[in-house]
């Protein structure tokens, strides 16, 4: 029976062999392929361009930046903006993320704090005031469902979405006729962040 | 089929470990940057506002105020016939029964809501006018109270041992002691007031009452009076119920003193009314209404009734009139039924003038009263005499 340490020694011998053997295959065969190309050679050649699009959400007009005091229970505001899908490639989805800055029970209180709903015009909204109201000429569609105001990732519907078109969209922040006297003298800061997603990857 | 014996030594199982470990590890890792890539895509966003918003101060919404201060001059000459625990006038009220000390009888007062809730308070005081009221060997009125919300002692105040105060004698004496356990205008609306009092005498003998009203301040209103609109006298053991006559539209009414004149009214001869609403400075009034419920003291027989019109001022200085002397506000010949009139005030529309606001209500008879033939004179019983402000603050 043979040690550990002389059955090492073996196996090293046998892959010194077999790597001295590859070795000199592939020399052969370099020599030999190099006398293959020494004949007649030709080449074809080809380029193509491809530039990647461009996907971008503004907001080219926008009253959410007009805020409402003093507010009463039971009232509402109406607040227009429109996005626009100025880049080169289509949306596939969009949400609204809106956050308190300055914050109160007037955000917190999901239930008679503010609540928020979105309408989408087909064509641009007739504005008038302030205070601001819209009428639409055309036919309207809801966006969002009335919800409480702050909401992270929240789904957007009924958008058009397509690369070069434009949503016009009011929104609507409503302060329940349920809120009572503890909601008083109260204030509230909100950022409204519209985010968009591209559309799903096709063959090009 | 056995497993191949292993010829490998200790040190190489441990390297080919490593090795497995290290090239579990890379897949992991190439597969969260996989995924990472695979997620990316392309994303756009815009933000709008900030929009800042903020509620009104007080919202909208009406507050109610009793005419706790009520002069008759049906005589021609002004009487006061005011709520006797609203003013520290000499108007007392006496308890049923004489009570000493460890009793536990009580008398009860609940205040008005007439305040805007949800607002803090401050400087809360229970305000209390009393004295023993007197007889042979008398002493002394003492009492001890606790405040009352929603069915909750919030805290009390004194004891039969420690009494919050005592008058001397059938001297009157007030008393005013704070209470901070009272927070919020919604405590004030509706607060309850018990008070223990007792008489000091060697015989006992009952107290006098002329003053139980609470007072505070807001953030928009420096001083205010919340005033009883119903006590409760539980001296003899046995509740019973003193409501502020014109407070609510109950079996507790005014009739005032003289009868009155026959087929016009005298504009010396009236009943005055007199709120007291402390609209916060910078409101918005957007409506005042009177509510008088009211009828004849007997039925107004041979085709008689008896009529009223109102002259409404800011302290001495009219602001208009609602009905005249030859177009009456309303009449009503019953002395059983009671009317309801509500009277738009649009008149009153600043706080100055709501805060100062007096109403007079002149009576007659129409078309004459006395002598052969006419219809009997008559007096006026009101049961409510109240008005509502409906007003907000921004």
């Amino acid at each position: 029976m043979r040690t550990p340490k002389s059955s090492r020694a073996l196996t090293r011998s046998s892959g010194r062999k077999l790597l001295l053997s590859i070795a000199v295959l592939g020399a052969a065969a370099s020599i030999a392929g190099l006398g293959t190309f020494a004949t007649f050679t030709s080449s074809t050649s080809a380029s193509n361009t491809i530039a990647s699009g461009t996907l971008s959400l503004t907001a080219p007009f926008s009253r959410l930046g007009t805020g409402a005091s003093p507010i009463a229970a039971g009232d509402t505001m109406q607040r227009a903006i429109d996005l626009s899908y100025s880049g080169s490639i289509s949306f596939a989805s969009a949400t609204l993320t809106t956050n308190a800055t300055s914050s109160s029970v007037l955000d917190t209180d999901a239930t008679n704090g503010l609540q928020i709903a979105i309408d989408r015009c087909s064509q641009a909204w007739t504005e008038s005031g302030p205070p601001y109201t819209y009428t639409c000429g055309g036919s309207t569609s809801t966006v969002l469902a009335s919800r409480a105001v702050i909401g992270s990732s929240i789904a957007l519907s009924n958008l058009t979405l397509t690369a070069g078109s434009t949503d016009h969209l009011r929104v609507t922040l409503t302060f329940p006729s349920s809120a009572g006297n503890t909601l008083q003298n109260q204030s509230s800061t909100i950022n409204y962040t519209f985010a968009g997603t591209q559309r799903a990857a096709t063959d090009q | 089929m056995g497993r191949r014996p292993s010829f490998r030594s200790p040190d190489q199982r441990r390297s080919g470990r490593a090795a497995r470990a290290a090239v579990l590890a890379g897949t992991a890792v190439a597969a969260c940057v996989g995924a990472s890539l695979a997620f990316a895509g392309f994303n756009s966003s815009v933000s709008g506002g900030p929009m800042s918003v903020t509620s009104k101060r007080i919202f909208p919404g009406p507050r109610v105020a009793s005419a706790w201060d009520l002069r008759d001059a049906s005589s021609g000459a002004e009487a006061n016939s005011s709520d006797p625990l609203s003013y520290a006038d000499g108007l007392v009220q006496t308890p049923s029964t004489a009570i000493a000390s460890g009793t536990n009888r009580y008398l009860e007062y609940t205040f008005s809501s007439s305040r805007p809730g949800g607002i803090s308070v401050s400087s809360m005081q229970f305000n209390f006018r009393m004295a023993s009221a007197g007889g042979g060997n008398s002493g002394n009125g003492c009492f001890w109270f606790d405040v009352r919300s929603s069915g909750s002692v919030l805290a009390s105040h004194g004891s039969y041992a420690s009494p919050v105060g005592c008058s001397t004698g059938t001297t009157q004496a007030t008393f005013s002691t704070s209470i901070p356990e009272v927070t919020s205008t919604d405590q004030v609306n509706g607060l309850v007031v018990r008070v223990y009092p007792w008489e000091t005498g060697a015989t006992t003998r009952k107290v006098n009452v002329d003053l139980a009203t609470v007072t505070g301040a807001t953030p928009y209103v420096a001083a205010f009076t919340a005033y009883e609109t119903q006590a409760v006298d539980d001296t003899s053991g046995t509740p019973s119920t003193l409501a502020w006559s014109l407070a609510t539209a109950d079996s507790t009414s005014f009739t005032d003193a003289t009868n009155w004149p026959s087929a016009a009214p005298n504009t010396a001869k009236y009943l005055k009314l007199t709120f007291d609403p402390a609209v916060p400075a910078g409101s918005v009034i957007t409506s005042v209404t009177l509510t008088n419920v009211w009828r004849a003291s007997a039925n107004v027989t041979n085709s008689g009734t008896l009529c009223y019109y109102l002259e409404s001022f800011n302290g001495t200085t009219s602001l208009g009139t609602h009905g005249s002397g030859s177009s009456a506000q309303n009449c009503n010949a019953s002395g059983t039924n009671s009317v309801t009139d509500s009277v738009s005030l649009p008149e009153v529309n600043t706080v100055a003038k709501a805060n100062g606001l007096v109403i007079k209500l002149y009576y007659w008879i129409s078309p004459l009263c006395g002598g052969g033939g006419n219809p009997a004179c008559v007096k006026s019983v009101t049961d409510q005499a109240q008005v509502t402000f409906n007003y907000y603050l921004d």
